[in-house]
């Protein structure tokens, strides 16, 4: 249903080691409240302006830098949510005493084959932590404006 | 009365011949174009065709050295200082002598020598593309001007394509005289009332009878289509006419042309589409079957114009100002840098697309959203000046409360509960209120994070409602809590969530100074219950305004509450005098739209 998405650049690790000087080289951000050193995010940028155009990179466009954050958060949420936000197609979990309504029919892009990881419940209620050593693929989305998979 | 159902089909698209820059129109590819001054062959400039490609193996060093200097240069240097280097680097007995020749050069590769026509050397009263290209060659070799000073001996005057043309106000001042849609297919994704593309021509068909539909279809689906919306089929009255492309089709007629009127004797209602139809906001990439349907919908009646000027219409909302009476346009930052890798500056952008959309002023927007028709709203009422706006926690409380219904009847949640957990939501005690919600929900996990299809079922509401759409939007919901409204050391939590958490909180930060900034332009602010978060969106502000309808997105299923919610308090905002016209677009929000997205509104001059 929901995915039409290639993957350019793909197997970023989780856990991306950032050197302190690429850190004094992160610009400002415009939200004073929140850390403007966000490893993830300054990775993500530098993959976006490195897609190709023509024989040159999107680089070559000088896109500011507070732009190229703002699309690189979206590429990040959606890459979260596509990965750790998911449903799965498995085995019934349960069986409703009484269903609010039927079914819809299975929107079957949306879905994954369930992992075998265990069942694993973080104590901060929901904010559920990822297995170690998990690799996130973070997705530069081809954003085929935000209106994709229209078919 | 029977609809006045009539067809029209696209004129057979031409093939042109296949050598290195000009493709057949079947065969362009959906790429962002490797020439950055590529110009769709469209309506009047059909006949001009304009390269695609990068000069190939056979083509002259010259011709690759000037390329790879448009490519480097345009964007940072703009239009008259590259095509100063390109004179400065070559020498010019490699150069075509006459005019017309130097102009093709530039054009194979890669200017947007269009463009030139708005660069009018000081000394002269107007110009062409290739009068300023010849003034720029005679500065630099016989005046030695050097690149970076080029532009200081032109003024910039852009010519609107269509004199006359002015841009239709989305702001509930006018009436709908027409509407065109397009539909990627004939099919429902899950039935009726499923909100798809179908389900909104139908629904629109329907209910907005006195207003003439122009639908766009592909060609094969023609038969299958006019079936779906005949008279009969369903209680349309609507005078419909189709136009077809034996292109790919997507839903968003949005964004590949924005109505308008011709001013005349008696106004003539008008469509401007871009040098081509393009989606992406990191660049502009070019889409086929947006761009040539054009062709087609200008066989329909509307004057149809191309403008040299690159956008995506769903981030150019035009209003009027009632206290001065100007006209202004908003404009998603996307598009000014879109423009400025064609070699205009930020100001030549801003003073193009006043002069091409007949504006006052342009204004930029941050992109928020991936267009602003997700983030606002206009709708002027005397001289008040309404903006209905995403309001994230509003919407969190309304999808966390619709969560608790379903948790009961699945005796998850005891009755006892559920009415803490309300409590808790209206009083934005969210980290009481999830602690009440999310254990049962997460119980149900089987990993972290990822949800059982069978669970997520149940939280569907009718056959056309989708189980695993809403349950992404309570995550959605659950995750915006927990990262804005909970008091969180982000340092507790794995650092892929806490990367996730940030954008939100980026996100949110974003919202709110795009928020003030509408303030500051003086309008009074109306939060909407809403949410823009791409697929998993629960977006009301994308609506259609009209000044005695609007059309008002609708979620349906299990997020039928928000729905009347949201109505509530746009009925109650615009008084008696404007009908709601609440219309389904679940399965077209589940796809990264909207109700404006897919609607392209004319109203009455």
């Amino acid at each position: 249903m929901l995915t039409h998405v290639r993957s350019l650049f793909v197997a970023l690790a989780a856990f991306v080691m950032v050197s302190s000087r690429a850190f004094a080289a992160l610009p400002a951000q415009s939200q004073p409240q929140i850390n403007p050193d966000d490893p993830m995010q300054v990775q993500v940028r530098s993959n976006l302006i490195k897609q190709p155009l023509g024989d040159q990179t999107l680089a070559v466009l000088d896109l500011p830098d507070q732009f190229l954050s703002r699309v690189a958060d979206r590429i990040i949420r959606e890459s979260f949510e596509q990965n750790f936000r998911i449903i799965v197609d498995t085995q019934p979990a349960i069986q409703p005493a009484s269903a609010p309504g039927a079914p819809a029919s299975l929107p079957s892009a949306a879905t994954a084959p369930a992992p075998a990881s265990p069942k694993k419940i973080s104590p901060l209620f929901w904010t559920l932590p990822i297995p170690p050593g998990l690799v996130i693929v973070l997705m530069i989305v081809i954003r085929r404006n935000r209106r994709k998979a229209s078919l | 009365m029977l609809s006045a159902l009539t067809f029209l089909a696209a004129a057979d698209i031409p093939a042109k011949s296949s050598s290195q820059e000009i493709f057949a129109r079947e065969t362009y590819p959906e790429a962002r174009p490797p020439l950055r001054g590529f110009r769709a062959p469209i309506l009047d400039h059909a006949d001009e065709l304009w390269p695609f490609n990068l000069p190939d193996v056979d083509s002259t060093p010259e011709l690759h050295a000037a390329s790879t200097i448009i490519q480097t240069q345009l964007a940072s240097d703009g239009l008259l200082s590259t095509t100063a280097q390109i004179f400065a680097a070559l020498p010019s007995k490699t150069l075509p002598a006459d005019a017309a020749g130097l102009l093709d050069f530039f054009k194979r590769a890669g200017l947007p020598i269009d463009l030139l026509a708005a660069f009018i050397p000081s000394d002269q009263p107007s110009t062409s593309p290739a009068a300023t290209l010849q003034s720029i060659q005679s500065l630099v070799l016989h005046d030695h001007v050097p690149a970076s000073q080029i532009a200081s001996r032109f003024s910039f005057a852009f010519q609107p394509s269509a004199p006359g043309f002015a841009i239709a106000c989305e702001d509930g001042t006018s009436d709908f005289a027409q509407i065109r849609l397009q539909l990627p297919s004939a099919r429902y994704w899950q039935g009726l009332g499923d909100g798809g593309a179908v389900d909104i021509a139908r629904q629109l068909t329907e209910r907005i009878s006195s207003a003439r539909f122009l639908i766009g279809i592909p060609s094969d689906q023609r038969e299958a289509i006019e079936q779906l919306l005949a008279p009969g089929a369903h209680a349309s009255k609507a005078s419909v006419t189709y136009f077809s492309s034996s292109l790919t089709l997507a839903q968003w007629a949005q964004d590949n042309g924005k109505p308008g009127f011709i001013s005349a004797a008696s106004p003539k209602l008008a469509t401007i589409v871009p040098r081509y139809a393009s989606r992406g906001e990191d660049g502009a990439t070019f889409i086929p079957g947006e761009t040539f349907i054009a062709d087609a919908l200008a066989e329909t009646g509307p004057t149809v114009i191309q403008s040299p000027l690159l956008f995506q219409g769903g981030n150019l909302l035009a209003y009027h100002q009632p206290s001065t009476g100007k006209k202004i346009l908003l404009i998603g930052e996307a598009e000014l840098y879109r423009n400025i890798a064609l070699g205009l500056s930020q100001d030549q952008v801003l003073q193009a697309f006043c002069s091409e959309f007949n504006v006052d002023q342009c204004i930029t927007l941050p992109a928020v959203s991936f267009h602003i028709d997700f983030e606002l709203s206009i709708h002027i009422q005397g001289n008040r000046m309404l903006a209905f706006v995403n309001d994230q926690t509003l919407a969190t409380q309304a999808i966390l409360s619709c969560t608790l219904q379903p948790l009961v009847s699945l005796q998850l949640l005891s009755n006892e509960s559920a009415l803490e957990a309300a409590q808790a939501i209206r009083n934005k005690n969210f980290e009481s209120a999830l602690s009440i919600i999310m254990p049962p929900i997460m119980d149900q996990a089987v990993s972290p994070g990822r949800v059982p299809l069978s669970f997520a079922k149940n939280f569907a509401v009718g056959s056309s409602d989708s189980g695993v759409g809403n349950m992404q939007r309570i995550l959605l919901a659950a995750d915006l809590a927990t990262a804005c409204n909970v008091p969180l050391d982000l340092n507790d939590i794995d650092p892929d969530t806490q990367t996730y958490f940030r954008a939100l909180r980026r996100l949110q930060s974003d919202r709110a100074a795009l928020q003030h900034q509408l303030e500051d332009l003086g309008f009074v602010l109306v939060p909407i219950p809403s949410l823009a978060d791409g697929s998993r969106c629960l977006n009301y502000v994308n609506m259609v305004q009209g000044k005695t309808r609007l059309l008002l997105p609708a979620y349906g299923g299990l997020f039928s509450p928000v729905d009347a919610q949201v109505r509530q308090i746009v009925q109650d905002k615009l008084g008696a005098d404007v009908q709601i016209v609440q219309i389904l677009t679940g399965e077209t929000q589940r796809r990264q739209g909207g109700l404006h997205c897919a609607v392209s509104a004319y109203y009455e001059p």
